[in-house]
């Protein structure tokens, strides 16, 4: 397991900081939902939104500033066009689903997700799928030209788009070409905003609970989205952590929380015994922060509420029966030695002498 | 003693649940004693036609059809005298009845198609056309049927064809309406089977560091063709190679996996024509359809084997003894941790002493929830809690929380009563006395033993001293 763990956190590191650009546009079709677009598409530079087309506005629309420069003015016309087209191709296509899964009402989505990526080193990759209510449903395998169906339902469907040789051979030559021409484009003039740096800023929280102590490292405010953000405890053990998602900020950096959870009381743990370390593109070298259990904490609650009463009864118990107790053997041992007891020299004979002591009591 | 009464808790761990993972034997070979049975299924012709490209289809057609699998054997302990041989309809044209043999393909499993009736289960059939790449004939026709016994029975996947019809002048020759194709005497479209890929067990599912067996498997009616088998793995958007394998008479066959604990017995792959994959020390991202795609000479079918990963919700209600302590309100808290997948269900509930119909608890509509919390391995925590009034909350009241999960059986059942605060303290504090009394009681014997004994010694010495001092 440990060895698992650490091969896991290498490859992670490798993949985060492999630099890849990417393509995608997102195509969504629905039925049944009154007052939500019917249809909708969103284009993503780098993971960043950059375009938007809905049927209520019927205009593609650029996210940010820089496509301005990076486009022809037909451009924005030609894309309204291919939405416009995709649009009608949709509205048939969720029909025609609605029929195959002998579906009469209710709200059903279909999806289109295409696009494609490139690495430093010159890979590209290219991917076109679709997905119905949430399942995936056919899939573009560009080396053989034929569509990979997800489900039994899909075979039809997969039947049909095989036997579509030309578009097919269009679709890997979009791909593989017009798909990275345009990739590459947008990544050049949106340089400033997509390749831009900001270093994060993280803090440690921590809170008791019921099962002992929970600290959050909060990293916010960074960019690109990639990061890592590992709790260490200097051993091989697999860390207790809950794992938030990344989340955008407002102003386009992003955030994100590790919380470990420990088992033992703050005052169980000693200082510096647990790490948050923090690697970005952003740091010349990773960023550590670390536990000290005795930090404050604005949020930290008062505790058990039950915990003060159990050691006031304990500690008013065990005096009151102590002076009891010294009193009566105060009283005791004052009454035996004061005047000679005929009943010591009694039982000094004896070889019981508990016999006699507890007659006495 | 009263302290230690007061800490038993009501706790009622959560039920143990243990997973199911159908490891499956490779289909047998028939046995001798076999017999012939015909199989006739309700099944629908499906149609996606005319559309554009990029289109699913601007036409969408399901028809009802009949889809007779003829002369498939059967072990002979079967309750044969029930199923009688297909007896055609008077003739129809615009009737769809498949008449299909299977002759030189066998059709493992093929009796599960005829119990599915008496085990309530049952049967999606569905056939399309297909156009294969490279087959132009005009004098045949290919079809696809996926047949599928519903509650993770058999699935198969049969690549037909019709039999080819001689091209002759006759007019009188009658062709189905619909496609065109001719019918046979008995008015029926006639086909064999050429190839057909199946599992026995298209759901399985798994924990988390557990093992799957997926069950695929071929067969074709032509020898000694070269095979080339690829497992992927298609979830959530996203899909990815996870085994492949080829083998031929001129190919030796090196299996290559992409992900690290599958495994394939690559000998069963010749000899069995079983492509089944084992999965182990399986992950939440590891789950998904396992597509299994066999290529074998010019035939490609596949199957898809859904795994789920299912992690039952660790249960457990805080505080483990219930009484207002801090204030007017009390929060209970039903904590369900470390479970697999998302979904779950909570239900509270509430049983007050003086209630009417005791073995009737009154549901709590109102209560609230946490967020979710992901763990590093997938799993996901959530909790659901209540808050009691002490104006309204009587003492003596069963506060209960029932969670259900996809990965529990029955829910898990979780109750705590509430108790008088008052009551608790005084009772707390009188068996503290009590642990103290008797504690100090017996120190106290020990003191006066010790005493005494010390007494002696002292009378003792004296006695000695005595003799020697002048008294």
């Amino acid at each position: 397991m440990p060895i698992f763990l650490v091969l896991g956190i290498l490859n992670f590191s490798i993949s985060v900081f492999a630099a890849t650009h990417s393509l995608k546009y997102f195509y969504t079709g629905t039925s049944g939902a009154n007052g939500f677009p019917e249809f909708i598409t969103v284009g993503m530079i780098d993971e960043e939104q950059f375009t938007y087309y809905d049927n209520f506005i019927k205009r593609e629309t650029p996210r940010q500033s820089w496509v301005m420069d990076a486009v022809d003015p037909d451009y924005w016309d030609r894309n309204t066009q291919i939405c416009v087209g995709a649009e009608q191709q949709f509205k048939v296509n969720v029909d025609t689903l609605n029929k195959r899964f002998n579906q009469t009402g209710g709200i059903h989505t279909l999806q289109n997700m295409y696009g494609c990526e490139l690495d430093d080193d010159g890979t590209t990759r290219g991917f076109d799928q679709y997905g119905y209510d949430g399942d995936d449903y056919l899939s573009f395998d560009k080396q053989t030209l034929t569509w990979i169906a997800a489900s039994q339902r899909a075979l039809t469907s997969k039947g049909i788009r095989d036997a579509e040789m030309a578009n097919n051979q269009y679709l890997k030559g979009y791909y593989e070409g017009t798909c990275i021409e345009w990739l590459k484009k947008y990544v050049e003039y949106g340089s400033n905003i997509l390749k831009r740096k900001v270093q994060p800023e993280g803090f440690l929280t921590h809170k008791i609970t019921q099962f002992g102590t929970e600290v959050t490292c909060h990293v916010t405010g960074f960019f690109p989205r990639a990061i890592e953000v590992v709790w260490h405890n200097g051993g091989p053990r697999d860390l207790d952590i809950e794992s938030g998602e990344v989340l955008p900020n407002e102003d386009g950096t992003f955030q994100v929380k590790k919380t470990l959870k420990l088992t033992k009381k703050p005052k169980d743990i000693k200082k510096d015994d647990y790490t948050c370390r923090v690697a970005h593109s952003s740091l010349p070298d990773d960023k550590i922060f670390r536990y000290d259990p005795a930090m404050r904490n604005p949020n930290e609650p008062n505790g058990n509420g039950s915990f003060p009463i159990w050691i006031i009864v304990v500690v008013v118990g065990i005096l009151l029966a102590a002076a009891l107790g010294v009193g009566l053997f105060i009283w005791k041992k004052k009454s035996s030695s004061g005047d000679k007891n005929p009943k010591y020299i009694q039982t000094s004979t004896g070889e019981n002498s508990s016999t006699g002591s507890s007659n006495e009591a | 003693m009263f302290s230690i009464v007061l800490l038993t808790l009501l706790d009622i761990a959560s039920l143990p649940f243990t997973h199911s993972v159908d490891f499956l034997e490779p289909t047998q070979p028939p046995s001798i004693q076999e017999h012939l049975v015909d199989i006739v299924l309700d099944c629908y012709l499906v149609e996606e036609g005319g559309g554009r490209m990029g289109m699913f289809a601007a036409s969408f057609t399901r028809e009802k059809a009949t889809f007779v699998l003829r002369k498939i054997p059967v072990p002979e302990d079967e309750a044969l005298d029930s199923f009688t041989e297909f007896q055609p309809p008077a003739f129809d044209e615009e009737a769809l009845i498949f008449e299909v043999t299977a002759s030189s393909v066998q059709i493992p499993g093929a009796d599960a198609l005829l119990h599915a009736d008496c085990n309530e289960q049952e049967v999606t059939c569905e056939v399309s056309q297909f156009y294969p790449r490279g087959e132009n004939s005009e004098h045949e026709a290919w079809f696809i049927g996926s047949l599928q016994v519903s509650g993770g029975g058999i699935s198969l996947t049969l690549v037909m064809k019709t039999q080819p019809m001689v091209e002759t002048k006759d007019v009188s020759m009658k062709k189905q309406k619909k496609l065109g194709l001719p019918l046979s005497e008995s008015g029926t479209i006639l086909m064999s089977v050429q190839y057909n890929v199946f599992t026995q067990a298209p759901v399985v599912s798994t924990t988390i560091g557990g093992s799957v067996f997926l069950d695929c498997g071929f067969r074709a009616a032509q020898d000694n063709q070269d095979i080339f088998v690829e497992w992927r793995l298609q979830y959530k958007g996203h899909g990815r190679q996870i085994f492949t394998l080829e083998s031929g008479p001129n190919v030796t066959g090196i299996g290559q996996a992409y992900h690290n604990n599958s495994h394939m017995d690559e000998d069963l792959v010749r000899t069995h024509q079983n492509v089944s994959l084992s999965l182990s020390n399986f992950k939440v991202a590891d789950e998904g359809a396992y597509i299994c795609l066999v290529t074998y000479g010019q035939f490609q079918a596949q199957q898809v084997i859904n795994v789920q990963v299912l992690v039952p919700p660790r249960v457990q209600l805080i505080p483990k003894v219930l009484q207002f302590q801090n204030g007017a309100t009390e929060k209970v808290v039903c904590d369900m941790s470390s479970y697999y997948p998302l979904d779950v269900q909570v239900e509270w509930t509430r049983l007050s002493p003086s209630s009417p119909t005791p073995e009737e608890p009154t549901p709590i509509s109102q209560f609230y929830f946490s967020s979710h919390k992901q763990h590093s391995d997938g799993t996901y925590s959530l909790s659901a809690f209540i808050l009691i009034n002490q104006d309204t909350a009587e003492v003596g009241t069963t506060y209960t929380c029932s969670v259900s999960h996809v990965a529990l059986e029955v829910p898990t059942v979780i109750s705590v009563t509430l108790v008088s605060a008052d009551e608790s303290r005084i009772l707390l504090i009188f068996g503290v006395m009590v642990a103290t009394f008797i504690f100090l009681f017996a120190v106290y014997q020990l003191l006066l033993k010790w005493n005494t004994s010390k007494a002696n010694e002292n009378i003792q010495i004296k006695g000695t001293m005595k003799s020697i001092k002048i008294n």
